[in-house]
């Protein structure tokens, strides 16, 4: 199971959104840390096919993705930084919408759901309008849409946004069991959601992939005893 | 004033006013098109005449016109001498020209000195002889109205049954004698614009529409998650609540202006204006159950007045039971019910019963003014004689301070959170069972879920059963293209003629050369003749010949008799536009396309979108074609010789093609199917490209029903690039229907990539 991306770039008209990325991923829990306007959200956004790229390949298990159409959208699961569904649909009606997406069976959608609901916290809500929910229990309904058919790369744009420190510690947990057997890409700007889960942390600036390495590495690397310290003395450095 | 802009400067708002406005004008200009002359031809003539007899008393032109009408008769008869062809009844029109115009009327025919006028005998002329008669016996009659009135009260004052004293009854007779003038000053004029545009409530249900939208507009904080931000602010609650209340007023200005004003000044335009202003409304014969004296442009002012003060009100009302729930689809189940309940007892209560009273304390009563107003009733009041209007005029006021003071205090005093309600409780649980299925659904069955109940399909589907159950009739058939006579017999003897047939027609026309001398038997001999001449021709001519009734295929297949094909085909059109417009729309809307996209099965969604549409053209078309043709089955017989060839009907002469009529048939309603499945990809292409529902319903209708509804007013221009033409085949040729089916290819291809295309930013 490998993530393998080379060279990939992304312009949005004359701003150029990504830059000659390279990078690849293997099981495990990699942090994409970074400015707004980095390029965190366009870069996943190109590993899941939702823009078109102007450079560069993504592989997955030494495959092209775009060559793999459908087969590799079925083991992906991408959580969008935005809290979009449809309003007036349940939560369970939307996860199931979701899962019929994703090409599963009714049975076993419906098995799945119903785990995935308990595990976001959601059950007793389940056949209440999402359209009601507040902007924690959204963010719990799309996690478990990203979950839904066990994917083996599992996209989270800005996971914990608007989760309470209660449920942030519970997904926490969820998402490093989940590290173990899954390619997991989280985009953050909470350091600390990412700093006891993260295998790997990956900088970015401006499009670019400044710095990548171990927690401890990155630590060591700009001098700091914590990780949000680190990332702003990194940030800093590069703009000296 | 921020309130003000964002209100009245919504493009929601002030969308469905342009369409209101324009719907009472196309409507209104549509209904005066059923008359089938044109309307500036029409206006003309009325003037015309109406200039001829403003001259004269009511008597005087009643009897002038009278004149006129049996001299146009007597013309009547000579033209349709001349056309007949029947000898007998040549022979009793004969005797009455003769009568009418001189034993020697066929010599001075033959010589040219009796020669037909052109204008005075026009069915034009005389259809508006028609409508002024009503209004000069109006005026002839109003005074002796006036009269009995007042004889009727001073007659049964003197019997004791009604005139108990104290008793509603005797007071009821007071009040009519004094409530009705002794006699008032009326004359003749042009009455057209307004007996029409007062004819029908449709300026005022859609003002109601419009309230109802403001209504709604002052509770979308709610939805939006903005109520707790604006509750939490200082001029947020009664503030606030004052000054939409003034708002409402300011809709209820424009709505009433622009709707009814539009209608009115419609009117005016298409009949010639709204004649003199200072005559007194009683001149016009709607105004007859009105009792209070006044000039029409009084009465226009104070319907204009009562309008808007009307609408202020239901508006305020409506604001405040949406108010009073907190949960926002609740509150518009509650609106709605209330505004059944308040329909029902509105329409349903007759005038003798004591609870008539409901019908004047009634939201429909802001509405519907001429029931409320142009009849004259006296409630019974605890034994007080009350003018039903007037006990509306009089709620008017404290209804308006009762309403304006709940809505202040409901949005001063609700609360933005609050523990759920009971109704709310139980509508959790029903959620429960719709779970369920949810999770049983494949993702067709969950795109159709989403389509009934996410884009509100299931409301157009409902709109659409009870145009066709309720609305729907046979359409008509043009009896100047058969032979009526023969269609009697050809239904009798359908089927392949042989030797039996011919013998049976014969005898049937013996028996009626027994009782040639009653009326009709002529013509009905003749049309038989010609029928047995038709069958002896098949039968030398050799080979399978069939009769068939061509009636029911007349009024299936007929090239827009009546124009029944167009307005039958613009609903329709609209039905699909309302249905389908948000199918990608709105996932474009819910900002749903990069979770889809990024889904192994968001491209199969495409198809199954398409399949979708496609699905719900065929229903359409499906549930339309078996109503018309149960409609027409029980109308006009049902089809039958199916398996004749096409040749056996007339209509089908200019075709050489060598199939049976049910291939016909079914061709005729496939190309229907053609074009409902074109049309129905055209706007899933046009809903592709737009970011929401209501842009895509804007687009859809502007591209595909602004030209139908254009092309069904007869505009030649719309009749020939709208869509509409098409779902009337036998105006068409083969050739449309390539262009159309290349269009809806064309649309089905596009829409692929521009899905795919939308996607990827």
């Amino acid at each position: 199971m490998e993530l393998e991306i080379r060279h990939l770039s992304k312009k949005y008209g004359q701003k150029q959104a990504l830059l000659d990325f390279s990078y690849c991923f293997t099981p495990g829990i990699y942090a994409i840390l970074g400015p707004n306007g980095a390029g965190k959200t366009t870069l996943m956004h190109l590993i899941c096919d939702i823009i078109t790229r102007q450079e560069g390949e993504i592989l997955y298990d030494g495959q092209e993705i775009l060559k793999q159409k459908g087969a590799f959208r079925g083991k992906l699961g991408f959580m969008p930084q935005s809290q979009a569904m449809y309003e007036n649909m349940s939560a369970y009606g939307f996860l199931c919408y979701m899962a019929q997406i994703k090409g599963l069976q009714s049975r076993e959608a419906r098995r799945q759901i119903g785990t995935l609901l308990e595990v976001v916290n959601l059950a007793d809500v389940a056949n209440k309008k999402v359209g009601g929910f507040s902007g924690g229990m959204r963010q719990r309904v799309q996690l478990a849409q990203a979950l839904l058919g066990n994917p083996e790369v599992l996209i989270l744009d800005e996971p914990t946004a608007g989760l309470d420190p209660e449920e942030r510690v519970r997904l926490r947990e969820y998402i490093a069991r989940l590290g173990r057997d899954k390619i997991v890409l989280i985009t953050t700007h909470i350091t600390s959601d990412i700093e006891t889960i993260a295998g790997h942390i990956l900088l970015m600036r401006r499009g670019q992939l400044k710095e990548a390495a171990r927690p401890e590495d990155f630590l060591a690397l700009a001098g700091a005893e914590d990780l949000e310290t680190a990332y702003i003395r990194l940030l800093h450095r590069e703009e000296g | 004033m921020a309130e003000c802009k964002r209100v009245f400067r919504s493009k929601a708002i002030l969308g469905l006013l342009v369409f209101l406005v324009a719907l009472n004008v196309f409507l209104f200009v549509y209904q005066c098109r059923e008359t089938g002359y044109d309307m500036g031809e029409y206006r003309a003539v009325y003037l015309e005449e109406l200039k001829r007899y403003q001259a004269m008393t009511p008597e005087g032109a009643l009897a002038d016109l009278a004149a006129r009408e049996e001299d146009a008769a007597r013309w009547n008869t000579l033209s349709a001498y001349r056309s007949a062809t029947d000898p007998w009844l040549r022979e009793l029109l004969g005797e009455q020209c003769a009568e009418a115009f001189g034993p020697d009327f066929e010599a001075r025919l033959e010589a040219g000195t009796l020669t037909l006028p052109e204008a005075e005998d026009s069915a034009l002329r005389q259809e508006i002889w028609g409508v002024l008669r009503e209004q000069l016996n109006h005026l002839a009659e109003y005074p002796g109205y006036l009269d009995t009135v007042h004889q009727n009260a001073r007659q049964m004052s003197a019997m004791s049954i009604f005139y108990g004293e104290n008793s509603f009854s005797s007071r009821n007779i007071q009040k009519t004698d004094g409530d009705f003038p002794e006699a008032v000053e009326i004359r003749l004029d042009n009455d057209l614009a307004i007996t029409k545009a007062l004819g029908d409530n449709l300026p005022s249900y859609s003002a109601l529409v419009f309230m109802t939208a403001l209504a709604l507009c002052f509770v979308q904080e709610r939805k939006r998650g903005l109520w707790s931000l604006i509750y939490g602010s200082r001029a947020g609650r009664s503030a606030l609540a004052l000054r939409r209340i003034f708002l409402m007023l300011l809709g209820a200005v424009l709505a009433t202006v622009t709707i009814a004003g539009g209608r009115l000044l419609t009117a005016a335009l298409v009949y010639g204006g709204l004649g003199d202003l200072s005559r007194n409304v009683q001149s016009i014969s709607i105004f007859r159950g009105l009792p209070e004296v006044m000039t029409l442009g009084q009465f226009l002012l104070y319907d204009l007045l009562f309008r808007i003060v009307g609408m202020w009100l239901l508006g305020l009302i409506l604001w405040a039971v949406l108010q009073a729930v907190s949960n926002l689809q609740l509150a518009i189940v509650a609106a709605g019910l209330l505004l059944g309940a308040e329909y029902a007892v509105f329409t349903l209560i007759p005038d003798s019963y004591s609870l008539v009273i409901l019908r004047y304390v009634n939201l429909f009563a802001l509405v519907d003014i001429p029931r409320i107003f142009l009849r004259y009733l006296n409630l019974n009041l605890f034994g007080h004689a009350v003018r039903g209007c007037g006990l509306t005029l009089m709620l008017l006021a404290p209804g308006l301070l009762g309403a304006g003071a709940a809505c202040v205090a409901l949005q001063a005093k609700k609360r933005p959170v609050s523990s759920p309600n009971p109704l709310l409780r139980l509508f959790g649980k029903l959620q429960k069972p719709v779970s369920w299925l949810l999770g049983r659904l494949r993702l067709f069955g969950l795109e159709v879920h989403k389509l009934l109940w996410q884009q509100r399909g299931a409301l157009v589907l409902l709109a659409a059963v009870i145009w066709m159950v309720w609305y729907l009739d046979a359409p008509p058939v043009d009896t100047q293209l058969y032979d009526t006579g023969a269609a009697a017999y050809e239904i009798q003897y359908q089927g392949l003629v042989t030797q039996d047939t011919l013998d049976s027609l014969r005898q049937e026309l013996e028996r009626l050369k027994l009782r040639e001398d009653s009326f009709g038997v002529g013509e009905t001999m003749e049309s038989l003749t010609g029928l047995i001449s038709r069958v002896e021709g098949m039968l030398a001519e050799g080979g399978d010949h069939y009769l068939v009734n061509p009636v029911p295929y007349a009024a299936l297949m007929n090239a827009n008799s009546g124009n029944a094909q167009r307005s039958r085909g613009l609903f329709l059109m609209l039905f699909l536009v309302l249905g389908l417009s948000g199918l990608f729309a709105f996932e474009n809307q819910s900002r749903m396309t990069a979770q889809l996209r990024s889904s192994p099965s968001a491209r199969r969604l495409w198809r199954k979108k398409m399949t979708l549409a496609a699905t719900v053209a065929l229903l359409l078309w499906l549930v339309f074609t078996a109503r018309e043709l149960t409609l027409i089955g029980a109308t006009y017989s049902g089809f039958g010789g199916l398996r004749a060839p096409m040749g056996s009907l007339a209509m089908f002469e200019p075709f050489s093609w060598a199939l049976p009529l049910w291939a016909a048939l079914l061709g005729y309603l496939l190309l229907r199917l053609l074009v409902l499945l074109c049309l129905a990809m055209g706007i899933c292409a046009l809903s592709l490209c737009c970011p929401g529902q209501n842009q895509a319903l804007l687009v859809n209708a502007a591209v595909f029903l602004l030209p139908a509804a254009l092309a069904s007013l007869g505009i030649p221009l719309f009749d020939r690039i709208s869509i509409l033409r098409l779902l009337s085949p036998m105006e068409c040729g083969m050739g449309s229907y390539i262009l159309c089916a290349l269009f809806g290819t064309a649309a089905l291809l596009c829409s692929r990539p521009l899905w795919l295309r939308l996607h990827k930013a």
